[in-house]
């Protein structure tokens, strides 16, 4: 009921409210890519050898690969050598804590509705926050060094903690697993790392916020969570960019790796600008995101609200390698105007008793192509192996388009698999019903798309649900007659 | 109230309403009647501002208002309810936050404050005794899953928490059984009052042996053919329609 | 590899139209130059992923002589029914007089054999009913245009029922270079009815390459059963595409069994071209041993109020790959959609395996489109029902498969093609019982 408040509320905001830009002063690296940009890139983040090389490694068989083809979707080729992969917001020192940082950064936080003091304060979500390419602050480092919980940014790891990351980097996502995955190992310039040590509940909602501000600029963080037997983590991430006129590329890299009884929930609301009404500008949001269930009755759910890029190509999976381990996946994904989104999962059922869970639920509007393209593969080993997958579309536009792609590949007589999908547009009916009742067109379809989506949006923290509810209105604002 | 002129609509270019006059005043009861297919639901939508239905002529006045001109949640707000007969279902929003959100709106359209939760739910407390519904409704998806009796029930729950000027209920009494009719009705007959009216659209005099009308229109071949007292409708009861088709042809000639 | 089969093709092409015994020339090389476009099937191809057509096409393939009476020879003989109604058998593609109903059409239906035709009569039957929409882009259409010779031609015009026609395609070709194509045109005119089943058999020695198309222009108001009956016994691949037409009001009900080969390739496409068509497609497959069966279906909804309805379901036993995949297509224009798509799939065996991937695609708004997929195997509550109730695994275990094959079954209407899949089906399960 509350939230429905904040929908109205909401609802007469159409427009991208996160699209300012902020103006700092930039240490950038020179347009394009080579083999010097990754030293310069390395050599500014002070990393040891053994990651130059790594990244080396990466950006030589990157340079041997071809983008994929094989995705719904529809862009300009990317001129690679056209584009910034480092940019800094300049600062003399680093902070060691909040008080030293830049207090125009803060104050773009706090536009963005997050600030770091005062999550830091009231709502216990440790939070680590990205600005183009570096980490700018992470707030509660202390008492969650207390449980041993390692939550810094990705260089701050490096330094600090070569050996976790030397032995967890590219462990679940290869550096040459894909095009973009590929990129982003050469040329990631930060990120989040975030360590739970052995039999530790991590006590709060630990939350990285990223935000694209420079022009020309690519982003390329990497992320990578580490739940060790026994350990729980609940992550969060946001995503906002200016508006701009060019698009933009964002290939991340996120790897989770869960040990024996670890769980692992990772919640996505990407927000990343999408493009004006006529489809200018946008980011291209070129993700790779992974999760390893390594140990028995490990446990990584994957839950995203997508209602921002000009593309979008995302497919959070699990690899269920433990005996018993559990992978879910749930999704809302909604497209406006001229967004394109291809995302979906993969659950790779390789040890026995293990169990998945797909529930998407895909919304198109105005002139969006919206994809749902998943695989569930049952390994020979995989006894008594299950899935579940509900995909969803709902169409709201005779211009628009719905897709679903769902890939089931079983080699286990024992495994049950079970796939449903539908397809419908909001009905006249119901927005008839709601009329009746004396509630406004815009206002009932909110209501019935955040109806729609409510499996998916439970699965969020509070605060990040109230959020995506607000976003789902706002994207679909003006999208039914 | 409500002053209808020689309403005519049509729905694919079938005429189905032929030229309706009807006055309903704060206080009354009115009761619908016809055989299938005379146009009483059509009439029931028009009224709510069903968008398939073409007002081919006449008027529709309420309040001193042209209803014509208003969406259908306009017509909500300035207080026109309509029980549906077949009450649609709306996956994944409970009826406790779809209320809300209507109460509300319209609470708003009227100047006044919206209720905060704990009001809102003195509100509904108060209303789901009048219809006998159970709480677990309330949080359950609107309609997902209800029964027939359960829908109906909903609809005459929701009429009493939104407080409407005119209720039409469209074949309210459709799939219940008597114990279920006994409770919707007994809801009806408990927020009469002298500024409320009520349309009542039904095919048998059954539910009228509970909701006592104070007048009874038949409805026949989009036109009001006859309109009376209750006992008009114990007649209907006793001899069907066919008297009233052969009396409406009679008048044809 | 790949590259050295569309060379090997282009040759095979060369030749072929040299001899210039097929179809006119411009229209055999237009279809030639729309496949060197796609060109074979890679293991890159997505439609062809689980299915590894050029790993199993001949070396240097070789187009067939023509023979006099290819069956003269054959002891085959299809059991003919009591019904009355047309057989044609061809063996390797060729008619075989001998096996073959003699007296031919009754009023109203037509049939001609292409290869007997004159390049001018078969040029002028081309003008007439050849638009052949290629929805998938699918390299085997236009390489049996290309090498287009022998096939046949049905066309009914009666309003009431024809003779069913019955079609044996047998072969018998030992050659594993052997390459056949066979085109099959069927037309419907308006509100006229029809009854198509074609059985596929071979011998146990067969082997090589077999190209099937067949078209079916569904005209207005038409009514069609069409049955595929895939029992085959040899080593050839059998790669078989049908396109159907329909126009308004037209109603399709397509039957696809394959019940054993050791490559086995279905793309069923339907394509609603007009308002109001009703289309329905059934399938069963049993995938035993190490056969490989790849059932390919598309449902192109081009035009409003159309309604299509799919079923298809599969067991797999042994070591036996089964692919199931099914497009739904909902154009722009097409609201008021109606689709529906189930694909149900039981594994008894560890090592078989099943990929099926139920797809949708759309555009429209207005519509009603939904699809299920499962995979499993049978249900141990009724399998411990029934055994509690005396019956012995085996036993139970057929007595499931059998309700869960027939319910396909059932849904047909030419007797004697029920009476065989009956029969043959209930062998294949194990299933000892009176219906």
């Amino acid at each position: 009921m509350k939230e429905n408040d904040n929908i109205l509320e909401e609802i007469t905001q159409s427009e991208y409210k996160y699209g300012w830009t902020s103006n700092f002063e930039m240490d950038s690296a020179p347009k394009g890519l080579n083999e010097d940009i990754i030293r310069f890139i390395s050599a500014r983040k002070e990393e040891p050898e053994w990651l130059l090389e790594w990244r080396l490694k990466a950006f030589r068989h990157w340079l041997k690969m071809n983008e994929p083809k094989w995705p719904n979707v529809k862009y300009p080729k990317i001129d690679f050598q056209d584009i910034i992969y480092y940019a800094a917001p300049k600062q003399k020192v680093k902070p060691k804590s909040l008080d030293e940082v830049d207090p125009e950064l803060l104050e773009t936080f706090e536009k963005l509705g997050i600030s770091l003091q005062e999550q830091q304060r009231l709502t216990g979500v440790a939070v680590d926050a990205v600005m183009d390419s570096i980490a700018v602050a992470t707030t509660f480092k202390e008492k969650l060094g207390e449980l041993g919980v390692i939550f810094s940014s990705f260089s701050e790891a490096v330094q600090v903690h070569p050996e976790l990351v030397k032995k967890y980097l590219g462990s679940v996502v290869p550096m040459n697993d894909n095009y973009y995955a590929a990129l982003n190992s050469a040329v990631f310039s930060d990120g989040s790392f975030c360590y739970i040590p052995k039999g530790v509940r991590c006590p709060m909602e630990l939350s990285t916020y990223f935000r694209i501000n420079a022009a020309n600029t690519g982003q390329f963080e990497r992320t990578l969570i580490v739940a060790e037997d026994n350990a729980y983590v609940s992550y969060l991430e946001g995503c906002t960019a200016p508006m701009r006129d060019e698009n933009q590329l964002h290939a991340a890299v996120v790897e989770i790796y869960a040990a024996d009884n670890a769980e692992v929930k990772y919640s996505t609301v990407q927000n990343w600008y999408p493009g004006d009404k006529s489809g200018k500008g946008g980011i291209y949001n070129f993700v790779t995101k992974r999760g390893l269930c390594a140990g028995h009755h490990s446990k990584i759910s994957w839950t995203q609200v997508e209602t921002g890029s000009a593309i979008t190509w995302k497919y959070p999976s699990c690899i269920l390698k433990g005996d018993h381990s559990i992978g879910e996946f749930y999704s809302v994904a909604v497209t406006n105007n001229y967004q394109q989104a291809d995302t979906g999962t993969k659950m790779i059922h390789i040890g026995k008793n293990t169990k998945s869970r797909i529930v998407s639920k895909g919304i198109s509007a105005g002139k969006s192509q919206n994809s749902y393209r998943g695989l569930v593969k049952v390994m020979k080993r995989a006894e008594n192996s299950r899935n579940f997958s509900q995909c969803d579309s709902l169409l709201m536009s005779d211009t628009c388009g719905a897709h679903t792609f769902p890939y089931i590949e079983v080699s286990n007589k024992s495994a049950h698999v079970e796939h449903e999908a539908t397809t419908s547009k909001i009905g006249e009916d119901q927005l008839f019903y709601c009329n009746q009742r004396g509630i406004d067109t815009e206002t009932a379809v909110a209501l019935i798309v955040n109806g729609y989506a409510k499996e998916v949006l439970s699965k969020l923290p509070m605060e990040f649900a109230v959020e995506a509810q607000k976003l789902l209105a706002i994207t679909l604002e003006g999208s039914v007659g | 109230m409500l002053i209808i002129k020689n309403l005519k609509a049509s729905i694919e270019n079938n005429e189905i309403l032929n030229g309706i006059d009807l006055e309903v005043n704060a206080g009354e009861v009115h009761a619908i009647m016809g055989p299938n297919g005379s146009g009483k639901s059509t009439l029931a939508s028009v009224l709510a501002g069903r968008e398939e239905f073409e007002v081919t002529d006449g008027t529709i006045v309420f309040e001193g208002k042209d209803l014509m001109e208003m969406e259908p949640e306009e017509r909500a707000k300035e207080g026109i309810f309509m029980a549906f007969q077949y009450p649609v279902e709306i996956p994944g929003v409970s009826t406790t936050n779809f209320l809300k959100t209507a109460l509300n709106q319209i609470r708003e359209y009227r100047g006044l404050q919206p209720l905060d939760a704990v009001s809102f739910l003195t509100h509904l407390r108060e209303k789901m005794k009048l219809v006998e519904m159970d709480q677990s409704l309330l949080s359950r998806a609107l309609n997902e899953g209800f029964s027939g009796g359960e829908k109906k029930r909903n609809e005459i729950f929701q009429m009493a928490v939104l407080e409407p000027k005119l209720s039409i209920l469209d074949e309210t009494d459709s799939g219940l059984d008597i114990d279920a009719l006994k409770i919707v009705a007994n809801g009806v007959n408990q927020l009469r009052s002298k500024d409320k009216a009520v349309i009542v659209v039904t095919h048998y005099q059954r539910l009228l042996n509970f909701i006592i009308p104070d007048f009874v229109h038949v409805l026949y071949q989009g036109k009001i053919v006859k309109s009376g007292t209750r006992e008009l409708a114990l007649e209907l009861e006793e001899k069907g329609y066919d008297w009233i088709k052969e009396e409406y042809k009679s008048t044809l000639v | 590899m790949e590259l050295s089969l569309n060379q090997v093709l282009k040759d095979l092409f060369e030749k072929h139209q040299k001899q210039n015994n097929g179809a006119p020339a411009a229209y055999a090389e237009q279809a030639f130059e729309r496949f060197m476009k796609t060109g074979f099937p890679d293991r890159k191809s997505e439609e062809y992923k689980y299915f590894p057509v050029h790993r199993h096409f001949p070396e240097s393939p070789l187009l067939a002589e023509k023979v006099e009476d290819p069956g003269a020879h054959l002891v085959f003989s299809p059991k003919l029914d009591d019904r009355e109604a047309i057989h044609l058998v061809f063996i390797d593609g060729r008619l075989s007089e001998k096996h073959s109903s003699r007296d031919l059409p009754e009023a109203g239906l037509e049939i001609k054999h292409l290869n007997q035709l004159s390049s001018t009569e078969l040029r002028e039957l081309l003008e007439d009913h050849l638009d052949t929409y290629n929805v998938n882009n699918d390299p085997f259409i236009e390489l049996n245009s290309s090498f287009l010779r022998d096939g046949i031609f049905i066309k009914t015009s009666k309003k009431s029922s024809t003779l069913p026609v019955y079609c044996y395609y047998i072969t018998s070709a030992e050659d594993v270079n052997s390459f056949r194509n066979f085109r099959t045109i069927m037309v419907l005119e308006q509100d006229s009815r029809a009854e198509l089943a074609e059985y596929f058999f071979s011998e146990e020695n067969a082997g090589g390459f077999e190209n099937f198309f067949t078209e079916v222009y569904a005209g207005k108001g038409s009514r069609l059963n069409l049955y595929r009956i895939q029992h085959k016994r040899g080593k050839e691949v059998l790669l078989n595409n049908i396109n159907i037409y329909q126009k308004e009001n037209s109603l399709v009900n397509s039957f696809t069994f394959s019940l054993s080969g050791k490559m086995l390739r279905n793309n069923l496409n339907f394509l609603l071209e007009e308002e109001n068509c009703e289309s329905h497609l059934y399938g069963f497959y049993f995938v035993d041993g190490d056969d490989v069966i790849d059932n390919h279906t598309t449902v192109d909804h081009q035009k409003p109020n159309c309604f299509s309805n799919e079923n298809y379901k599969g067991i797999l036993d042994k070591n036996g790959k089964g692919i199931f995949n099914g497009k739904i297509y909902v154009r722009q224009n097409a609201q008021k959609t109606n689709a529906f798509q189930s694909n149900k799939n039981i594994v008894l065996t560890d090592s078989a395996t099943i990929n099926t991937k139920p797809q949708l695609e759309i555009w429209a708004d207005d519509v009603k489109c939904s699809h299920g997929a499962t995979t499993g195997q049978l249900d141990n509550h009724q399998l411990f029902y029934l055994r509690s109730r005396g019956l012995d695994e085996r036993t139970a275990k057929a007595l499931l498969l059998h309700a869960f094959a027939f319910e396909i079954i059932d849904k047909i209407e030419l007797d004697p093609v029920k009476d065989y899949l009956t029969k043959v089906i209930n062998k294949l399960l194990g299933y000892q019982f009176d219906n």
